[in-house]
Order: C-alpha cells, then sequence, then structure tokens
C-alpha cells in the first residue's frame, strides 16, 4: 500500500518521470508487459491444429516505440500511471510480437480512459481530446526520454492504435515530419485512425514530409488503416475512414499488399478470448469438433483476405472472412463492437485492427529493418546523434598508437633518455632499471607530411629538449599535458555534450576543458589547456584552441610550441564507436608554416565503462620533492 | 575578477527571492525553470558557495539571524574586506627576520592582500532565511558526537603525524597545499565552500552523466546517472562514487568509497584529523529554485565517524563569469620553499649549538 501511494505520489507531478522504469509498459532487457506467453496455434482448414512458439529477436539492430489505445477502465476521464491488466492486455495483443523484429519500448501514459471516451462521444461532449493535453503531454514527454537516452541513433518503427495513433500523428507532426529526427524513423503504424491524404496522393496532408509505404522495402513511410468486414461497410457516422477536407482522404494501406490489390491476411486473433478493451470474444469454437486451443493466439490461414476500398462511404480496409461451412474450422472471427447494433457499421473492426495483420506488420517491419540497416551501417555502423539531431560525441574515448612517444615516424628506440656507451649510447642511469618497459614503440607517426615544419632555432630547442627529456618533459613532472597531446595520452578520456555544453575530461592528471560554445573574446590569461571555443561544421565539431602557455610540449620527444600557437581540432564521427581527430597548428614563432596531426580515436565500448583518476602530483612528491625531505631517502 | 564575481554573488543574493519581488517593483517576467530536452531541470553553468556562514554555529546564536545580526556579521567582513583591500606599498621594506609575529595565511611575512580572497562576504539565505550556519541538522548546529572509535582513532592517528615535525616532509603537509585537492570540503562531497577563495563550480549535465567541476583543483566529479554497479570497496577514488537519479525536479547524488584521505575540513573540530571511513556515505539533493540560486542539500553518513549522521543546506549562487584554469601543482613553489626554509631554518639553528667537543 505505501509502495502504491508512492508510486501515485510520484506521478501525481505534473511531467511524467520516464527515467523511471515504472513509467514503462515494455522496455528491452527486462521481464514486463512484453515478455508474456505468446504461442498460437495453426488451425489449418482440415482442422488440424499446430502449436507456434513464438521467439524474441536477441538483438533486433532497431526499435519499436509503441502507444497504445483507449483500454484504460479508470474511474476518472483520464487514466492513471499504473499499469492494470487492460493495458497489459493492450500490449499482449498488439505490441508483445513486435519483440521478434524490433526492441520494443512502450511507455505508460495518462490517457482518455474509456470513460472518456464515453463523454467524448456523448452529445454533452466536453473538452475531452484524445491527440492534445495530458495523454500527448506524457507521450511527447517519453519519446524525447527515449530518443535522448535510449534511441543512440537506431532506426525505430512508430506503432498506435486509435488513441495511441492519433496521438504519434500529432507527435510527427510537431516533433518527426520534416526535422533530422526523421531519419530515425523505419516507420510509422498510425492503425485504426484516419490520417489524411490529398485524394490519389502519399503526402501532403497530415504529414507534409513523411509519405505513405507502398513497398515493404520503404523506409521513413506511414501505414494507417481502420478494418471493417466486407460484409458490413462504414454507415455514414462511422467514425473511421473519413477526414476534413474536399480534396483529403483518409490513407489506407494494406500491410498485407501494400502495393495495392487483395491479399490473405496473416492475422494473429485471440485464442482464449480477451479483446483489447476486455471482454471475451464470443467465437471460442475454433473447429467444428471443439477441439481446445490452449494458446493465447490463433490464426487461421486462407479465411481472411483484406483489401483497400475507398468509396463515397470512406476509405478502408475490407476484411472478407472466407468460410467454408464443410471444413471443420470455424466459419468466421469475432471482435466486432456491438455485433447487430448501428455502432457495428461505425466501429468496425476496431477491437481487432491490429490483430487481423500482426503477422503481415511482422513481415512488413522485417523487410524495412533490413532496408534501413543494410545502407547506413556501412562498415562501421551509423553514427550516434543527439536529441537535436547533431553527432554524439558522449563516450569515453582513447587514442591507440605511440604517438604520446614521438608524434613524428620513428624506430623503436632503447630508451627516452641516453647517455654515451663505449661502443654506442646507453640508456641514461636514471631509467636504465626499467629495461625493456623504458623503451620506445615503433610509430608511424600522426604529422601529415611527416616532418613538423621547425624554424631552425626551434628545431634546435626541439633537439635540446630530446637530450634533455628527463628533466624537462612536463608529463614527468605531473603538469597539465596541453593540447593537441591530453588527446593522445595513454590514459582515456570522456566528453560530456549537451545542447548547452561541451565538456572533456581527461584521466591523465585530472585536467579538464570547458568548450565554449559562445566565443568568450581573447583568453584573459595563458594555461596549460588553452581557451577552447567550438562550433559545429557540418556533422564535424570544430574547436578553436588558444591562450597556451609556452610550456606544454607535444610528446616525449622534445617536440614543443610558443604561447603564440593557436590549435584547430575537428572531431569527426567515423561511426558509433570511431572519431577522426584531427588538429592543425599554426605558431609562427616556431613553426613555418601551419603543419597538422590525424589520428582515430576509439570508444571505450566495455559495459559500464569509466573514466578513471590519475591525479598523479602525489605520485611525483619524491621526484619533485624528496631532496628536501628532513632526512632525504639515501641513494 | 574575483572581486567582481564576490559582487555579482552579493547583489544575486540580496534579489533573491527572485520570486516574490518587493511591493512597488516593477512585475518581471515569471521565472521558468529551465530543461534539457529530457525535461530534467537545467542545472548547467557556473556556481559559487562561497558564504559567510560557517559550517556549524558559532556559540550563542539563534538558527535564524535577525537582520540585525546579518548587517553585524556582514559589517565585520567588509571591513576586514576594506582594511585588506588596501593597494600594497609598493616601497615598504622586507619583513623581519622570521615573520611579523602574527598566524595565518596574510601573516608572518605577508601573504595575500584581499585581491586573491573570496571568502565569502554574506550570509547564507535559505528559504528566506539566514542562516547562523549551514548544519541544520542535529538542530543546534553543530557535528553530532563522534563515536569512541573515532576518537581513538583521532588519537592514534594524532600520535603518529607529532612523530614528525610538520615541516619534515611533503605527506606532513595538507592536501591543498599539495595541490592535491581544494581546501577543506570544497570538491566534497559534501561541497562546502573553503572561507577562503575559489567557491566556484561548473555544471555539466548530458543524459547519462552531471558533472560537478570544482574550480581547485580542476577536480571533475562525474556522476553517472544511468543504473550502473557501484565500484567494488577496494576502489574509492578522490571524491569517491557518485550516482544520480532524479527524484521529481530534484537531482539526488548518492557517493559512497570517498578516498580514505580525503578529510572533511582543515578547519572543522576533530573531523579534520582523519579522512573519510569506509562506511561513509553522502546524499546530495541539488534544487533549482530561482534563475539565480540552486538550493544544495546534503545528509553525511557515517557511522564509523559519528554517532548519527547529519545534515546542511547551502545556497549556490549562479555566476556569470567564466572559470579559468586552476593549476595548482604546475606552479606550486611554495611547497618547495615551505620545505627548504624548514631545511635552512635546521641548519641555522644547528650552526647555532655549540659544537661538541672532540
Amino acid at each position: 500500500m505505501i509502495a502504491l501511494l508512492a508510486v501515485v505520489a510520484l506521478f501525481a507531478r505534473d511531467s511524467v518521470p520516464y527515467a523511471s522504469g515504472e513509467a514503462w509498459l515494455c522496455r528491452p532487457g527486462r521481464q514486463d508487459a512484453c515478455t508474456v506467453d505468446l504461442s498460437s496455434t495453426v488451425i489449418e482448414t482440415s482442422g488440424r491444429l499446430t502449436r507456434e512458439p513464438f521467439v524474441a529477436a536477441s538483438a533486433a539492430p532497431i526499435d519499436c516505440f509503441y502507444v497504445y489505445p483507449t483500454v484504460s477502465r479508470d474511474s476518472g476521464d483520464h487514466s492513471d500511471m499504473i499499469a492494470g491488466e487492460e493495458e497489459r492486455n493492450a500490449v499482449r495483443q498488439q505490441f508483445a510480437r513486435f519483440a521478434e523484429v524490433c526492441q520494443p519500448y512502450a511507455p505508460l501514459y495518462r490517457q482518455v480512459s474509456l470513460k472518456g471516451l464515453g463523454v467524448m462521444l456523448s452529445p454533452q461532449s466536453t473538452g475531452v481530446v484524445l491527440n492534445r493535453g495530458q495523454g500527448y503531454d506524457d507521450v511527447l514527454a517519453a519519446w524525447r526520454h527515449y530518443l535522448a537516452h535510449d534511441n543512440r541513433g537506431r532506426g525505430v518503427v512508430l506503432i498506435g492504435h486509435s488513441q495511441g495513433a492519433m496521438i504519434l500523428e500529432a507527435l510527427i507532426k510537431q516533433e518527426i515530419d520534416g526535422t533530422p529526427v526523421e531519419a530515425r524513423v523505419v516507420s510509422a503504424m498510425l492503425l485504426g485512425s484516419s490520417v489524411a491524404v490529398p485524394k490519389g496522393k502519399d503526402v501532403g496532408g497530415a504529414f507534409r514530409s513523411m509519405r505513405l509505404c507502398r513497398r515493404a522495402d520503404q523506409v521513413g513511410c506511414i501505414i494507417s488503416f481502420a478494418s471493417f468486414r466486407a460484409t458490413l461497410p462504414p454507415s455514414p457516422r462511422t467514425l473511421f475512414g473519413r477526414v476534413r477536407g474536399e480534396e483529403m482522404e483518409a490513407a489506407c494501406t494494406n500491410p498485407a499488399a501494400l502495393g495495392g490489390g487483395s491479399a490473405p491476411l496473416h492475422a494473429y486473433l485471440t485464442g482464449a478470448g480477451a479483446l483489447i478493451a476486455g471482454g471475451p470474444d464470443q467465437s471460442l469454437r475454433w473447429t467444428t469438433a471443439g477441439t481446445p486451443v490452449t494458446t493465447p493466439f490463433v490464426s487461421v490461414p486462407h479465411l481472411l483476405t483484406a483489401q483497400c476500398v475507398s468509396d463515397e462511404r470512406g476509405s478502408r480496409l475490407d476484411v472478407t472472412v472466407h468460410a467454408d461451412s464443410a471444413d471443420p474450422r470455424a466459419d468466421d472471427i469475432g471482435g466486432d463492437i456491438g455485433p447487430g447494433t448501428p455502432a457495428q457499421a461505425q466501429w468496425g473492426l476496431h477491437l481487432i485492427d491490429v490483430n487481423l495483420v500482426m503477422g503481415d506488420l511482422l513481415t512488413v517491419v522485417r523487410r524495412q529493418s533490413a532496408a534501413y540497416v543494410t545502407p547506413t551501417m556501412a562498415v562501421r555502423g551509423p553514427i550516434l546523434r543527439t536529441a537535436s539531431g547533431k553527432p554524439d560525441l558522449n563516450g569515453i574515448w582513447q587514442a591507440l598508437g605511440s604517438a604520446n612517444y614521438d608524434i613524428e615516424p620513428h624506430m623503436a628506440r632503447g630508451a627516452m633518455a641516453w647517455r654515451p656507451g663505449p661502443v654506442s649510447p646507453v640508456p641514461a642511469r636514471d631509467v636504465v632499471a626499467l629495461g625493456a618497459v623504458g623503451a620506445v614503440p615503433a610509430g608511424a607517426g600522426v604529422v601529415t607530411g611527416g616532418r613538423i615544419p621547425y624554424t631552425p632555432a626551434a628545431l634546435a630547442r626541439r633537439n635540446e629538449n630530446r637530450a634533455h627529456w628527463l628533466e624537462r618533459d612536463p608529463e614527468i613532472k605531473c603538469y597539465l599535458p596541453g593540447l593537441p597531446r591530453a588527446t593522445y595520452m595513454p590514459f582515456p578520456f570522456q566528453i560530456f555534450q549537451s545542447e548547452r555544453s561541451m565538456f572533456v575530461v581527461y584521466e591523465y592528471a585530472g585536467a579538464v576543458r570547458n568548450v565554449y560554445l559562445k566565443d568568450p573574446g581573447p583568453p584573459q590569461v595563458d594555461t596549460w589547456m588553452g581557451q577552447s571555443t567550438g562550433a559545429w561544421d557540418g556533422d564535424t565539431f570544430v574547436v578553436t584552441v588558444n591562450g597556451f602557455n609556452a610550456d606544454s610540449w607535444f610528446d616525449r620527444a622534445g617536440n614543443h610550441h610558443s604561447e603564440a600557437m593557436t590549435v584547430v581540432e575537428r572531431y569527426t564521427m567515423l561511426g558509433p564507436d570511431h572519431i577522426q581527430y584531427e588538429a592543425t597548428m599554426e605558431d609562427p614563432q616556431t613553426f613555418t608554416h601551419p603543419w597538422s596531426i590525424r589520428l582515430p580515436l576509439y570508444r571505450h565500448i566495455e559495459p559500464d565503462a569509466r573514466l578513471g583518476q590519475f591525479k598523479c602530483v602525489e605520485f611525483v612528491e619524491e621526484l619533485l620533492y624528496g631532496r628536501l625531505r628532513k632526512t632525504p631517502l639515501k641513494p | 575578477m574575483r572581486m567582481r564575481s564576490a559582487i555579482v554573488a552579493l547583489l544575486v543574493s540580496v534579489a533573491w527571492p527572485a520570486a516574490a519581488p518587493a511591493q512597488g517593483t516593477p512585475a518581471t517576467k515569471p521565472w521558468v525553470m529551465p530543461r534539457t530536452p529530457d525535461g530534467h531541470p537545467d542545472l548547467q553553468g557556473n556556481w559559487t558557495n562561497a558564504t559567510l556562514t560557517p559550517v556549524e554555529r558559532p556559540k550563542g546564536l539563534p538558527r535564524a539571524l535577525s537582520p540585525s545580526q546579518v548587517a553585524a556579521l556582514e559589517k565585520v567582513r567588509t571591513d576586514s574586506i576594506e582594511k585588506l583591500g588596501q593597494r600594497s606599498d609598493p616601497n615598504r621594506t622586507a619583513p623581519p627576520l622570521g615573520g611579523d609575529g602574527s598566524t595565518g595565511a596574510a601573516g608572518n611575512v605577508g601573504g595575500y592582500n584581499y585581491f586573491w580572497i573570496d571568502a565569502g562576504d554574506r550570509i547564507a539565505i535559505v528559504n528566506g532565511e539566514s542562516r547562523s550556519s549551514l548544519i541544520v541538522d542535529p538542530p543546534d548546529g553543530h557535528l553530532p558526537p563522534v563515536t569512541a572509535a573515532a576518537r581513538a582513532w583521532a588519537m592514534a592517528r594524532g600520535a603518529e603525524s607529532r612523530t614528525f615535525g610538520q615541516y619534515d616532509n611533503p605527506e606532513n603537509r595538507p592536501l591543498a597545499e599539495r595541490c592535491m585537492m581544494s581546501f577543506g570540503s570544497n570538491a566534497g562531497p559534501p561541497m562546502l565552500p573553503n572561507y577562503f577563495y575559489n567557491n566556484n563550480y561548473t555544471f555539466v549535465q548530458t543524459p547519462d552523466h552531471v558533472v560537478i567541476m570544482t574550480e581547485m583543483v580542476h577536480d571533475a566529479r562525474i556522476v553517472r546517472m544511468r543504473d550502473a554497479p557501484p565500484l567494488p570497496a577496494t576502489l574509492r577514488p578522490w571524491m569517491g562514487d557518485s550516482r544520480g537519479r532524479w527524484v521529481g525536479d530534484t537531482l539526488v547524488v548518492e557517493t559512497t568509497n570517498v578516498h580514505p584521505m580525503q578529510t572533511l575540513s582543515q578547519n572543522i573540530g576533530l573531523y579534520g584529523a582523519w579522512g573519510a571511513t569506509d562506511s561513509l556515505s553522502v546524499t546530495e539533493r541539488f534544487h533549482r529554485v530561482s534563475e539565480h540560486m540552486l538550493l544544495y542539500r546534503f545528509t553525511v553518513s557515517d557511522p564509523l565517524n559519528f554517532t548519527k549522521p547529519w545534515s546542511g543546506e547551502v545556497p549556490f549562487i549562479a555566476m556569470p563569469e567564466l572559470i579559468y584554469e586552476y593549476a595548482c601543482h604546475e606552479g606550486n613553489y611554495a611547497l618547495s620553499n615551505v620545505l627548504s626554509g624548514a631545511r635552512a631554518a635546521e641548519r641555522e639553528a644547528a650552526a647555532k649549538k655549540p659544537k661538541p667537543k672532540e
């Protein structure tokens, strides 16, 4: 009870915290409303029953985002945020099976309840609407949460039925249609609702960019219909199949035949009776023998066909039942609202819109998924993007290779510090104990063109630095690394990117950089890490860094610069886990002309990867201050 | 720069609460909580927690200070700022050999004048109440009693540290002097003002993380917002392992595994004598109450050190200026000089001693 009150209190606020798992009916990788028994019994015309197990995909490359129809039996006009049997049943009937082809996401939302719907449809109808207000706001918040936290640049199929479809239509209009996010929509299934298109056209009504699906391998498109019995077409007071506007009609795309015409349906109907709005299905005898069906679902090959029809009564998916009274299989299906009443011709087969074509929708999504994933994934896969469509650089990155030893091409060498030997130079006394650990691995270098274009004086200084590496390299003293060296130190660094900030934390020495997205003006002081200002150039993040002091180096080989240096860095994602890093150095006091380095950065992909801490000041105290102890240690 | 930020902070704290403008002032646009794309309050930007209000309540003061008490306390500070803010005399002579006899950072041989200091010159105001201490629980504004074990441990540590002179080794100097952390518990958690300078923070928020960078010593605490396994008990980084979540519009951060050498404060009684135990956990709550203020509340639970948990409230005031690199270690001449000064003093003392006869 206390837990329940806590949940109520949690959701009594204005915005639903979709960071909480409780606000979702389904999320991938957990036991919830989507992980239920979906096995079915195939009932053939011969009366033979075959059990068909259900297997969810283990690593589907795309996601599905589902908004359920009006099912809530809560007492108010709007539902609460507690998942009831009715919400879970809607998921079981309409969505859970999509886990065969995608990773399922289904938010709870404060929808217009069945009571609210009744009020809305009554003559005294007041302000209750399905596609605005609380329900819409909740789904919008869930969608934004999903995009920001879960999507990671993957394709997503939007699936809604009835109220859910109307909310998704509004969401697509406001958030997706014609925006960068549209590129991530594999398709949108707005089922059991009426989506406007200009007569005879596929786009230009409800949406300005997203078209109706006409082929199964078409992506970014819309599937929409409302189903009626062919024997009972919509009445003049139909709730579906008509839209406002002389030039407009309601879209009808037949999932079993997107190109048009009639086709058999691959339905998953209820075996044991539950419909999306609850209440028993009347036709539970699936064979004349009355053989009990023990699975929650049945499919009935060849019993049903459907085709889109558009006439003065409206546009709808006409469903024909091919009964054969001679065979032992049942001759009709259930799912009508108010059989034999005027309501039947207003609602059609609304309650089973999705069940009727479930198998066909899965086939479509399978083809769409393949079409979506193949061209964009190339070799490395699609890059991740933020909610606003910018490449998402968030993550822990690290350079491989030996650039920190020497950014120029170099052979392996036995030490970083030397002294003359009897035959040839030998490792200096202070490093000889390190043996092979103190040696320098070979490297092809990262400098474009191979050599840094030093002025003669600066080159002499570099060579002198190299000869006095032990005394001079700031890395030895745990000084801040400067740039671009911080990027290719043998430590990871983490980029924190939001709409308003770009912040980098380096493991080495705990160095940090705040990359200003608004130019703060000339740097006020010279610093080790410089002053960084960044901006997007298409999909490349470009950072200009100046305000350096002259104390940082490029590597352990004495390569150096002056305080006049400006570095321009370019971060370009090559795939989800790779960044092409380029930096151009301009410093007329040190170099005869600007020069560049280029190297890939690799994402730490291990689960729960995190930046370590290398606060090395403590580690160099003996080196820097040991001689000043009251009793210095003996050599 | 720092003076200017102090003045901004001052104006801001006077103006707060923004939601209730004084009568007669023209109505301004009501403040709307800025939010990130995922709908959470946007806490990003620079903040300062500099204040005149001490962590523990001075004797004889109530929790809520009266306007006259606030005025008196702030006047003492402003007077001292004025005194310390005098231009240095460029013609002054060297301080007397052995120092002028005063103590503290500004004493002895003459340390910082106020140009370098930004200790906070306003009393902290929380929910309209002028506070005499940052600690609000225990209600007397004082740290709860320490445990007997902690007392014994502190004695042992004290005895051990007395086997050294305070300038014998770099390890005998405080963490801040060694440039390992800021003064006191500036980076936290809990993040307390250091009552000296640079009490500034940068907040960055992504869907998966909140980063809180403390100006000194560019210490970035990375708070993980996704479910993630806690660090094993053997890993105890500086500032610990912080995991956060949103509860409504409040960011709640839980921290454990704090580095055993990290101390709460050099200024607070016994606690200064030892570091975080492995029973330490800190819960922090960040709630943005206005454009200019973030209310920071924390609870410290450390059953090995304290007989009960204790809690505090600290206003963080928006700071519109940039934060510059605090490269401490790279310019740490002081630690060398402190140590070599001590060695020089020892040599002088030895020279004065009569040589033992052969």
